[in-house]
């Protein structure tokens, strides 16, 4: 008994210093917010103080800004350093892809009234002189600079927003957010665990109807979803969407929406598109081992190729 | 019966067969009570209410205890495509049995998360018909135990209207109404009516938001881009974010 009196007094005291460390420190809370970039509402969802809440938005809405700065159609230095890295990066996938991806479909969205809205169903003779204007290959890539063809426009529609999100993703964690996403539209980056301390719980919208296809479960990966459903307008009881068959000019068939998870959210949003459009998927996936990717076909099947991800399959 | 005893006869399966449920360790969703001896009567009926929500892969069903219509239960649902599954872990629907203390009428309740379902569905009112025709007392209770697959979303209560990123409002969808929010940038109108929220009318140059189906689930969402406007139902989420 007498050797435990001091024992006790020793813990008091390292009590109360640890209480008086804990009150020093800035309490962190969730926070949750909505910003407005790339024409769509992004979520952000972060722990931490209330200082580091401050800086955080602002670095996120910078990183947004830049984004959307350095590649609107038409806008875009093709000698930036920055625009030249992600075209780097957009080259590999359309490479690994046969060209499956490819961000020189700008006059094909055009000729399709995708960025004006203003929809058109286009005869085969307007493809015909479209398409010749569409291709990676075509563009030359110097060391400090692209070189359009003429007629030739990038849409970075594909790649750029999941960049934007991995931009802002490294600035939350260089100011030491330790948990929390980042969303824009649909391209995400979690990071950390949930609130309940667990993966991230994502849900995957069901391409035809309301509620979501499943969840994922995951941790410090990026996810991004292409989807037939996302942008489209019908004729004639046709659906015509965005994502393009850049050999054909015409939307992809057999598909209704590709996620693609992996740790980088610029090359989910790539390969999610360059999935929806091939016909080898599995294929053009093998070449990224950290990446897997939920499919769903034409006919509602699902199916899971590459790396495994927890998936919990939903129904209505 | 009379409405009488059909409360009884409620009462007393509803506070009783959970218990017999959870005697078994089952983790169930959704439970039917039958106070039938000829349970299988009945059943193709009233599983048509609950075949929808069971993926076809998992129709397996299996006896929990020896139960003394097994056979009639066992061909009954053979017959609507089910299979007999003797790992009692594994099947989508599960039969419990037990003698009642004395004879009861027939009756049945089938509750589905939590809640008791409506008996003026078609396929439950046709249950109904059919066991009340038989008339007599019944010395079996059965209970047939299911889980449903996770529900996608939960109804909301209520739409959270955000303009220019801060909340102006929390309008309850349970109530119909018209209001007019004003942002920096122009006038969107929301309407709310039979539990969903919708918006009427924008300003904006595409009216996406007015083409944007109503939304009535938790977490669902209809956004003017242009007008910095967006309508979100509050209420417990399934998922922490979404992709699509």
């Amino acid at each position: 008994m007498l050797t435990r009196l001091p024992d006790k007094k020793l813990l008091f005291l390292l009590a109360a210093l640890l209480a008086a460390g804990i009150s020093c420190r800035p309490r962190e809370r969730w926070h949750s917010y909505t910003l407005l970039f790339f024409d769509t509402v992004c979520d952000i969802q972060v722990f931490c103080s209330s200082e580091q809440l401050v800086a955080t938005r602002e670095e996120i809405s910078r990183a947004f800004a830049s984004c959307e700065e350095r590649f609107s159609p038409g806008r875009e230095n093709l000698s930036d350093p920055l625009v030249l890295d992600l075209y780097r990066k957009a080259l590999r996938v359309n490479r690994d892809s046969a060209g499956c991806f490819d961000i020189t479909v700008g006059p094909l969205t055009e000729l399709w009234g995708f960025p004006s809205r203003a929809y058109h169903l286009p005869r085969p003779e307007e493809l015909k002189s479209v398409l010749p204007l569409v291709g990676m290959g075509k563009v030359n890539f110097e060391e400090n600079a692209l070189i359009l063809q003429p007629g030739m426009k990038l849409d970075w529609g594909g790649i750029a927003k999941g960049w934007g999100v991995d931009l802002a993703a490294r600035a939350a964690a260089s100011l030491g957010i330790r948990r929390g996403f980042i969303n824009a539209g649909g391209d995400l980056y979690c990071w950390g665990t949930n609130p309940d301390h667990q993966g991230w719980r994502i849900g995957i919208k069901n391409p035809r109807g309301r509620g979501y296809l499943g969840v994922i479960s995951v941790t410090d990966m990026g996810v991004a979803t292409s989807g037939d459903y996302q942008r489209y307008f019908e004729k004639d009881g046709r659906r015509y969407h965005h994502i393009f068959d850049p050999s054909t000019g015409y939307p992809a068939q057999g598909k209704r929406s590709v996620t693609v998870i992996g740790p980088e959210t610029a090359l989910c949003d790539a390969l999610s598109t360059a999935l929806f459009v091939s016909s080898d998927p599995e294929m053009i996936i093998i070449n990224y081992p950290d990446y897997g990717a939920i499919l769903v076909d034409d006919h509602g099947s699902i199916a899971s190729i590459g790396k495994p991800f927890p998936f919990d399959r939903l129904q209505e | 019966m009379d409405r009488r005893d059909f409360f009884k006869t409620l009462l007393v399966t509803t506070l009783a067969a959970p218990a017999l449920v959870e005697a078994r360790g089952l983790k169930s969703s959704g439970a039917l009570y039958l106070i039938s001896d000829s349970p299988g009567d009945v059943l193709p009926s009233i599983l048509t209410e609950i075949d929808p929500h069971i993926q076809q892969a998992g129709r397996h069903f299996t006896f929990l205890a020896c139960h003394p219509a097994a056979e009639k239960i066992g061909n009954v649902l053979s017959a609507t495509g089910w299979k007999f599954d003797p790992k009692a872990s594994g099947p989508a629907l599960a039969f419990s049995f037990q003698s009642l203390g004395q004879p009861s009428f027939p009756s049945f309740t089938l509750i589905r998360n939590g809640r008791v379902c409506d008996i003026r569905s078609q396929n439950l009112w046709q249950a109904w018909g059919k066991i009340n025709a038989s008339g007599a007392l019944s010395s079996c209770l059965t209970v047939a135990s299911f889980e449903l697959p996770h529900r996608n979303q939960t109804p909301g209560k209520a739409v959270a209207v955000y303009a220019d990123g801060k909340k102006q409002a929390s309008l309850p969808l349970n109530r119909n109404r018209v209001k007019a929010f004003d942002t920096r940038t122009g006038r969107v109108v929301v309407g709310i009516e039979a539990g969903r929220a919708r918006v009427l009318s924008s300003t904006c140059r595409h009216q996406v938001c007015i083409a944007s189906p109503p939304v009535s689930l938790a977490g669902e969402r209809v956004v003017c881009a242009p007008r910095h406007f967006l309508l979100e139902v509050e209420g417990p989420r399934l998922v922490d974010t979404v992709t699509g």
